[in-house]
């Protein structure tokens, strides 16, 4: 007896052929399987869904699986923020800016533009999509899809919808996230950083970079002679990398034209730790 | 039955409607075909671009009777009006969260196989995919050797339908009314015993972990299909038992 197959063209690439006979099953453009079916649907039928068996949503918190930087995962939205800016030292600038260019409502697009100029020497393989998407989820960035509600009617007078001109999504910044970028514009990581108990020893060696960098950009090389040779960094050890990284996660430095650039919130810090250093000259 | 009975008296239609009514049936059966067709693509793998090309040419009716299938089209139009930076990489991402997931504790993900949602353990190959392979085999079905998924797959139970709608409205055509008629009442049963019994706990499961428009468009659109198959059924065999 001649046989039928069914689960046809899973995952073989020699059988996609068969998937594509298969969706010219609803090519059709009056596609509408339920135009045929002359009589209304009673109410009966919801009463036989099944509501008594356990459900996913029953299931205790913990077997939950959510993004890192969800922000259901912490105490507010901010908090997620601050934590994924934290974890993405690298993408800190680009995420701040996307918030900031966001507190006017940007398509897509106009967010692509914002990225790619943002990202030009520091490449990601985060697409702008992803980084919205990232920010959405820390509760940074909400999503407004354009809902269209241009129906049209067919001669059977039935109403229908048929995708025209696919549009946009806009995005805005949450009150949350532009709390973050206000409060990372005061450069309040970059004291507590250089005022942490680890860090504080080495506040000579921070504004020396700072100071180096203001100039003109400056390569990892160039850093290091400036730095690793200090008696300061011998023990423990430590490299120009460190200190690098520490003020680019802070937004102090930036990577930029082939090198290190120190940021406006980075010469802030340095013109108010001189002040702060002449006052205490003077006080003495 | 006798064999001379015609397909439409047993399914509840007056003789003087008869042949405009058989040319309607024809065309139902196909209807339901494509529909499960397609929602049999779209849960099978993940979405590609010529798929979302298509459903992009198609027309989303706004009033079928069914809430859960117009929420449906709304929500897959919604999501298809709108330009993605990556639709397909979109769309793959969110298959590959909401079908497959990455825990092992059974409750990661909205697992496509009726045995997980209708065995205690929430385990694959148990009863359920028992039961179904049962039925294939009944209806002269063998498993194509590239599907390496368990047979209680949702997309399998879709295709399974789907053959059987298209061997309907075949044996309609050539006025195999007998034929046609067991043939109903083997989907009607399907229906009732194995889609309708999960299919709501599945499509749940969908809205918890889908985070775009598409899949929770396609999982409210199978509920309702789901829904308005049972009636579909029960009504053209509304003079069986």
């Amino acid at each position: 007896m001649a046989h039928e197959t069914y689960g046809e063209a899973a995952q073989a690439a020699d059988r996609y052929g068969a998937v594509q006979d298969d969706l010219e099953l609803f090519e059709d453009d009056e596609f509408d399987p339920f135009a045929a079916d002359v009589d209304q649907p009673d109410d009966e039928a919801e009463d036989d869904q099944i509501t008594d068996l356990p459900m996913m949503s029953e299931l205790p918190e913990s077997h939950r699986v959510r993004g890192r930087y969800d922000k259901a995962n912490y105490a507010s939205a901010q908090d997620a923020l601050r934590e994924l800016l934290r974890g993405n030292p690298a993408r800190r600038q680009v995420l701040v800016a996307i918030i900031d260019a966001c507190n006017d409502p940007h398509t897509t697009s106009e967010v692509a533009q914002v990225v790619e100029g943002v990202q030009r020497d520091n490449l990601s393989v985060y697409t702008p999509l992803s980084l919205c998407r990232m920010l959405e989820t820390a509760g940074a960035l909400t999503a407004q899809v354009p809902e269209s509600s241009e129906e049209e009617v067919d001669e059977d007078g039935d109403g229908y919808l048929e995708v025209k001109e696919p549009r946009e999504a806009t995005w805005t910044a949450t009150d949350a996230g532009l709390e973050v970028v206000s409060e990372l514009r005061e450069g309040n990581e970059v004291r507590e950083l250089v005022g942490s108990a680890s860090e504080s020893p080495y506040r000579d060696i921070y504004l020396r970079l700072l100071d180096f960098c203001a100039e003109q950009g400056r390569s990892a090389k160039e850093v290091g002679a400036l730095i690793d040779d200090d008696p300061l960094v011998q023990n423990p050890r430590r490299y120009g990398a460190h200190f690098i990284d520490g003020m680019e996660a802070t937004g102090a430095l930036v990577w930029r034209d082939k090198g290190w650039h120190t940021t406006e919130l980075g010469r802030r810090f340095l013109a108010a730790e001189r002040d702060e250093a002449a006052v205490a000259v003077v006080a003495e | 039955m006798s064999e001379t009975t015609a397909p439409v008296e047993v399914l509840d239609v007056p003789a003087t409607e008869q042949e405009a009514t058989g040319k309607e049936l024809v065309a139902v059966m196909r209807d339901r075909a494509r529909t499960y067709g397609m929602l049999a693509r779209i849960f099978r793998v993940e979405a590609d671009d010529d798929l979302v090309a298509q459903m992009r040419g198609m027309k989303f009716p706004t009033a079928t009777g069914n809430e859960h299938v117009d929420k449906g089209y709304r929500l897959l139009f919604n999501y298809l009006s709108t330009v993605w930076e990556d639709t397909r990489l979109d769309l793959a991402r969110d298959y590959m969260r909401t079908f497959i997931g990455h825990g092992v504790n059974g409750h990661s993900a909205a697992y496509p196989f009726e045995s997980v949602h209708t065995s205690e353990k929430r385990l694959l190959m148990q009863e359920a995919r028992d039961e179904v392979l049962a039925i294939y085999r009944a209806n002269n079905l063998k498993k194509d050797e590239s599907w390496r998924d368990c047979e209680d797959h949702i997309a399998v139970e879709l295709e399974f339908m789907q053959v059987m709608a298209k061997r309907t409205a075949d044996a309609l055509l050539a006025g195999r009314e007998d034929e046609a008629v067991e043939e109903l009442r083997t989907q009607r049963a399907f229906v009732r015993d194995h889609l309708a019994n999960w299919v709501p706990i599945f499509v749940h499961d969908i809205m918890q972990w889908s985070e775009t428009d598409f899949y929770r468009g396609a999982g409210e659109l199978l509920l309702g299909f789901v829904q308005v198959e049972g009636e579909t059924l029960d009504d053209l065999l509304a003079n069986e038992a």
